[in-house]
């Protein structure tokens, strides 16, 4: 099992530049990556004037990974720390070539998420975790808060998963947002570990087939 | 052509999820085929792309000037940014560098007396280089000392918070109503002033097709049970539903979680599932 934020980093070893993966990328980006992308590159050379606007931009999504990860919002917070902490110090070693600054930086929240949930027993402080969220929360309506274009992405990744069979679903939520292994999604759903394996590579499959149809 | 085992691996490391020696034995097979490499890169960004399916949360004002002078002290601490120099750590050296050219230049020209001048401008300079270090070396204990005072009040002003809001909150476990719904767990919070409260669920099977699971809260002095909501869970994960009662409740005294036709109903009309002591 791979734990810890240098598997987001791994995701990003290195690629000639020049090559026909990375020219095919620069030329698919969207005027909001190819910003993230720059930020980030001013953040490898440590402007922390970049890094504050990176941060701004992306923050308020990561958080709301974050909690939905810990159900916590002070563990939510932590991770959220940690998380751009990791990425000011690592941000030399992204690669735009191999994904977007918002899947790099999901990647490194999520799993400082991972390693938390890992350290701590969930069903025992259901009660405790449910009360000190609770005192967190606002009652904003969060798709009036959200700006266009997070919410077109929103509309488009709801739609997406809407075909997704729910078996399907289920198992890929659990191991993106529970951190659950596939071991553990096994017992959880009682169902053989060759069902989840094949259920989370058909549910990722169709996932990006349909995100990939969205963006054509 | 990728075939399905692979796939299924390339879908397992996207999401972080292969064992030691798995993960090895496939890193190996990316190295060898390039296109599976791009696989995973594709699988990845759609795992991640699921973070917009999540409503977004501000995130606390407090964390980026918190993540800004962490970086400063850093910076202070080591003199470097991550991987290069900055202008402020070379400075002292440089100008060290400039004083010992000049230094050697007078000393080549004979000029006895400027060399002389010189050195003793140098040994007055890295005097003050050596005071400013002292000065900073302070600085970075003070601000470390002040940082720390400044965590345990931020902690004692929240415990405070949070006692006082307590105080005002209703706490209670739901126990389960029906054999088939006994793995499921829930917590009602409810706050009287604000009238707002949640319901947090954990193993809530989906209500199924044309059903809603609906919230009831029912009042100290009033039996009838007052609406407040409808959801359908989505998986068998933890969640929480926020408790929206139809009117004012004065006194919350039980709650409760039925199943109902889709859109609700006006009274209980479906089986209780779980309720509240």
């Amino acid at each position: 099992m791979q734990t810890g934020s240098d598997f987001a980093v791994r995701l990003h070893d290195p690629i000639a530049p020049g090559s026909s993966r990375e020219a095919a990328c620069m030329s698919a980006e969207n005027p909001e990556r190819q910003r993230d992308v720059e930020l980030l590159a001013r953040v490898a050379k440590g402007d922390e004037q970049a890094f504050a606007q990176f941060y701004r931009r992306t923050a308020d999504g990561l958080f709301g990974l974050a909690l939905k990860m810990m159900n916590d919002s002070g563990e939510a917070e932590d991770v959220l720390q940690e998380g751009f902490s990791y990425m000011w110090k690592k941000a030399a070693t992204y690669d735009p070539a191999r994904s977007s600054p918002f899947t790099w930086a999901v990647m490194i929240v999520r799993n400082k998420a991972i390693d938390r949930l890992r350290l701590r027993q969930r069903q025992a402080r259901i009660v405790e975790k449910a009360t000190t969220e609770f005192l967190h929360y606002t009652d904003t309506d969060d798709a009036s808060a959200r700006e266009p274009v997070r919410r077109e992405q929103c509309a488009e990744v709801r739609a997406a998963l809407a075909e997704i069979p729910d078996d399907q679903k289920q198992v890929v939520e659990l191991a993106f947002f529970a951190g659950l292994t596939h071991e553990q999604i096994a017992q959880r759903l009682e169902a053989p570990l060759g069902t989840i394996k094949a259920r989370i590579r058909r549910g990722l499959l169709r996932l990006r087939d349909r995100l990939k149809g969205a963006d054509a | 052509m990728i075939d399905e085992t692979l796939q299924e691996q390339a879908a397992l490391h996207a999401l972080g999820m292969l064992s030691g020696e798995e993960a090895t034995a496939f890193r190996a097979a990316l190295a060898r085929q390039p296109e599976l490499q791009t696989l995973v890169d594709d699988l990845a960004e759609a795992a991640a792309a699921l973070t917009h399916a999540v409503p977004s949360a501000k995130a606390p004002t407090e964390v980026l000037p918190r993540l800004l002078t962490q970086i400063r002290a850093e910076r202070m601490r080591t003199n470097t940014t991550p991987g290069r120099g900055s202008a402020v750590s070379w400075m002292p050296w440089a100008l060290a560098a400039g004083i010992a050219l000049a230094a050697s230049v007078g000393f080549i020209a004979g000029a006895r007396v400027e060399s002389v001048n010189t050195q003793v401008q140098v040994a007055k300079m890295s005097a003050q280089i050596e005071q400013a270090d002292v000065e900073r070396q302070r600085l970075a204990t003070l601000l470390s000392s002040l940082k720390e005072e400044r965590g345990s009040l931020e902690k004692r002003i929240a415990d405070l918070r949070q006692r006082e809001l307590l105080s005002q909150i209703k706490i209670a476990t739901l126990r389960v109503q029906l054999k088939a719904y006994a793995k499921v767990a829930a917590v009602a919070v409810w706050d009287a002033t604000s009238q707002q409260g949640v319901i947090r669920f954990d193993n809530l099977p989906p209500a199924g097709a044309g059903k809603d699971y609906q919230m009831w809260i029912i009042e100290d002095q009033n039996p009838v049970p007052v609406s407040a909501g409808i959801f359908t869970a989505e998986s068998g994960t933890e969640f929480d539903a926020r408790l929206r009662p139809s009117r004012p409740i004065a006194v919350a005294g039980k709650f409760a979680v039925s199943l109902e036709p889709k859109n609700g109903s006006a009274e209980p009309a479906g089986p209780i599932l779980l309720m509240s002591n």
